[in-house]
């Protein structure tokens, strides 16, 4: 506005609403009030008014609901990343020249798809020179992750539970857990085959030790977060400490521990297998070891496939469980 | 003819204001005879018939940082009582002092319950104290789970009749979730009414609404205060709200504050709660509240 004198108002040097529409005798409408106003804006500004910012606008698209056909387009997009993934891994090492100069593509250290699905049929169906399957190795790494699980999460939630009901005892005890959960589980392994034997008790154990922090930790923050006015509420109506701990913090830290069950599947199903690597127990993990041994990378990675399926069926059985006992969630 | 206000006393106490002459002779002529009495310092209150009783309360984080100074109170059975006040004045405090769940620095609470049937204290919290995991039905009977009654035929009737009475019988086996926000407020109320307690704190708790439902949840809970013979103490910004809720309101000074004039509110206790903000009288009795929070964010503003 450089050379004319100062508006009293902001409005004063923009054309007013009505101004223009009752100087042409039409009644304004709000179309014109939008343009007036958008017209004086670029008066002062000396610049078109903008509409809503690029990141304005993801946000919207981002808190839309997604439809059928994003559902319909994530499948797609997920089955194309994993054939494109079967085919590189297929293809590429059969290319010399990248196999010659690149370790990670050489077939004899990562075999194909093809191959590594005959092994995986033979660990399914048996082994046609030695019957082997790998259902007894698989039974025992399976049930020792989920008895693991179980009883490191119920320990941990138990633990979780006390101390956040108590915040003095909370405040004594922490620093002892972050001690505990920083030893490395590897080094524990020895110590539980000494104590248990190559048994699988010995990865029950292992299990238990890295699930149970995983469960105190959620618990505990679950305990902890119970707003102070809802605490307030229950003081005012009566209720004792110990109902405070059974009616409030156990429902949270039921919640919160429950939210833990995916990855404490996943993390004591790893451990599992690592204690009978290492303990040479009768499991999924002694497999592995024999075929690495052997240096049979096909059946190898058809293990690590079969590993992985049954980690992601684990996966989505907890996500289940966790549904059907968290009905009060949105 | 408006009479001049009697001096505070030393104590910082405040007297009865006169409520605006134009609007409220007929309530004059009905509590006090023809005479209007405006010395009820605490001392000539009659302490015997008092519920809460607070004398010389100084509230604070420090001894040199006092939110509340040198404050009196009396609140009688049966009768709801407002606050308002700035911003930052303690009312909140307040009611967690009156509630047990803040000490004062100096000063007595005292609260005297006579029925030794019922509880003595609920309160209804700004903040949204459901809990997510019980159903609307569970919610409301906390009291019953606290004491191990949950399953009597006593707090089942009890429950029963305070969803009927709000109109929420068909959302008993409901989660909070699946509430709207007035539906959420109303089981609040519940939640403290069920445990029936002689004294009922409310701080702020409708602010969140839109009016009209806050004009029925204000129906519902004086309907529920007044058949439960409860004594209210009703923390709010809402004037409105205050003066249609309450028998009387009470106006704190900016901090560190005190009681500086109470208001009788002349509607009785069959006032229309709906029809009560096109009354003349709460029209005057909103101007004059108005004005006096006027002159305390004035001063506050002032003293800034």
């Amino acid at each position: 506005m450089r050379g004319h004198a100062k508006p009293d108002t902001v409005f004063d040097s923009a054309p007013h609403y009505g101004v223009r529409s009752a100087a042409a005798g039409a009644s304004p409408s709000p179309s014109d009030a939008q343009t007036n106003l958008a017209e004086s804006a670029q008066a002062r500004t000396g610049r078109a008014a903008a509409g809503p910012s690029r990141a304005l606008t993801r946000r919207a698209r981002a808190t839309r609901p997604p439809g059928r056909s994003w559902r319909v387009w994530r499948t797609a997009l997920q089955a194309s990343l994993a054939a494109t993934f079967l085919v590189c891994w297929q293809f590429l090492p059969t290319i010399h020249f990248l196999a010659h100069h690149f370790r990670v593509l050489d077939p004899f250290y990562v075999s194909s798809p093809t191959q590594v699905w005959d092994k995986l049929r033979y660990l399914i169906t048996g082994d046609p020179q030695t019957g082997t399957t790998m259902w007894p190795y698989l039974w025992t790494t399976v049930s020792s992750t989920v008895e693991g699980t179980v009883i490191g999460l119920l320990l941990g939630a138990l633990a979780g539970l006390i101390f956040s009901n108590n915040e003095r005892l909370g405040e004594i005890i922490r620093p002892f857990i972050i001690l505990a959960n920083s030893v490395p589980r590897v080094a524990i392994i020895p110590i539980s085959v000494v104590l248990f034997g190559p048994t699988p008790r010995a990865s029950v154990f292992n299990v238990i030790t890295v699930v149970f922090f995983v469960g105190f930790f959620n618990a505990f923050e679950g305990g902890r977060s119970v707003r102070p006015a809802i605490l307030d509420n229950a003081a005012l109506l009566g209720a004792s400490s110990f109902s405070v701990m059974r009616s409030i913090r156990l429902p949270m830290v039921l919640t919160w521990t429950f939210a833990a069950v995916p990855n404490a599947i996943s993390f004591g199903l790893v451990v599992a297998v690592t204690t009978e690597l290492l303990a040479g127990i009768q499991g999924m993990g002694a497999l592995l070891q024999t075929a690495t041994s052997n240096v049979q990378t096909a059946t190898t990675f058809a293990i690590i496939v079969a590993l992985s399926v049954v980690g992601l069926l684990l996966y989505f059985l907890a996500v289940g469980l966790r549904r059907a006992l968290i009905r009060w969630e949105d | 003819m408006r009479r001049a206000l009697k001096p505070k006393d030393a104590r910082g106490s405040a007297t009865l204001r006169e409520p605006p002459p134009s609007a409220l002779e007929a309530h004059r002529r009905t509590t006090l005879g023809n005479q209007v009495d405006t010395d009820v310092s605490p001392e000539s209150t009659d302490a015997t018939r008092s519920l809460l009783r607070l004398r010389n309360i100084d509230l604070g984080y420090t001894a040199s940082e006092l939110v509340i100074h040198a404050l009196d109170l009396d609140v009688k059975p049966a009768e709801i009582v407002s606050v308002i006040g700035p911003s930052g004045c303690g009312k909140s405090s307040l009611l967690r002092l009156i509630a047990g769940l803040r000490a004062p620095n100096a000063g007595t609470v005292e609260t005297v319950y006579t029925d030794t049937s019922r509880h003595g204290c609920s309160m209804v919290f700004q903040e949204d104290t459901l809990l997510p995991w019980l159903r609307v039905r569970d919610n409301v009977l906390l009291y019953h789970r606290f004491r191990g009654t949950r399953r009597s035929a006593e707090a089942a009737r009890d429950a029963t009749r305070l969803l009927q009475m709000v109109g929420l019988s068909d959302s008993g086996r409901l989660y909070p979730h699946q509430l709207s926000g007035g539906m959420r407020r109303r089981v609040a109320v519940l939640t403290a009414l069920c445990a029936m307690p002689e004294l009922l704190l409310l701080d702020e708790p409708f602010s969140a609404l839109d009016e009209p439902t806050r004009v029925e949840i204000h129906c519902d809970l004086y309907a529920l205060v007044h058949a439960l013979r409860s004594t209210a103490v009703l923390v709010t910004h809402d004037l409105a709200e205050a003066i249609s809720l309450s028998d009387r309101v009470i106006l704190m000074s900016r901090a560190p504050s005190r009681v500086i004039e109470e208001y009788q509110m002349p509607f009785g206790t069959d006032r229309d709660i709906r029809k009560i903000r096109s009354d003349n009288r709460f029209l005057e009795i909103y101007a004059t509240l108005w004005e006096s929070m006027e002159r305390q964010s004035a001063t506050r503003r002032h003293t800034a």
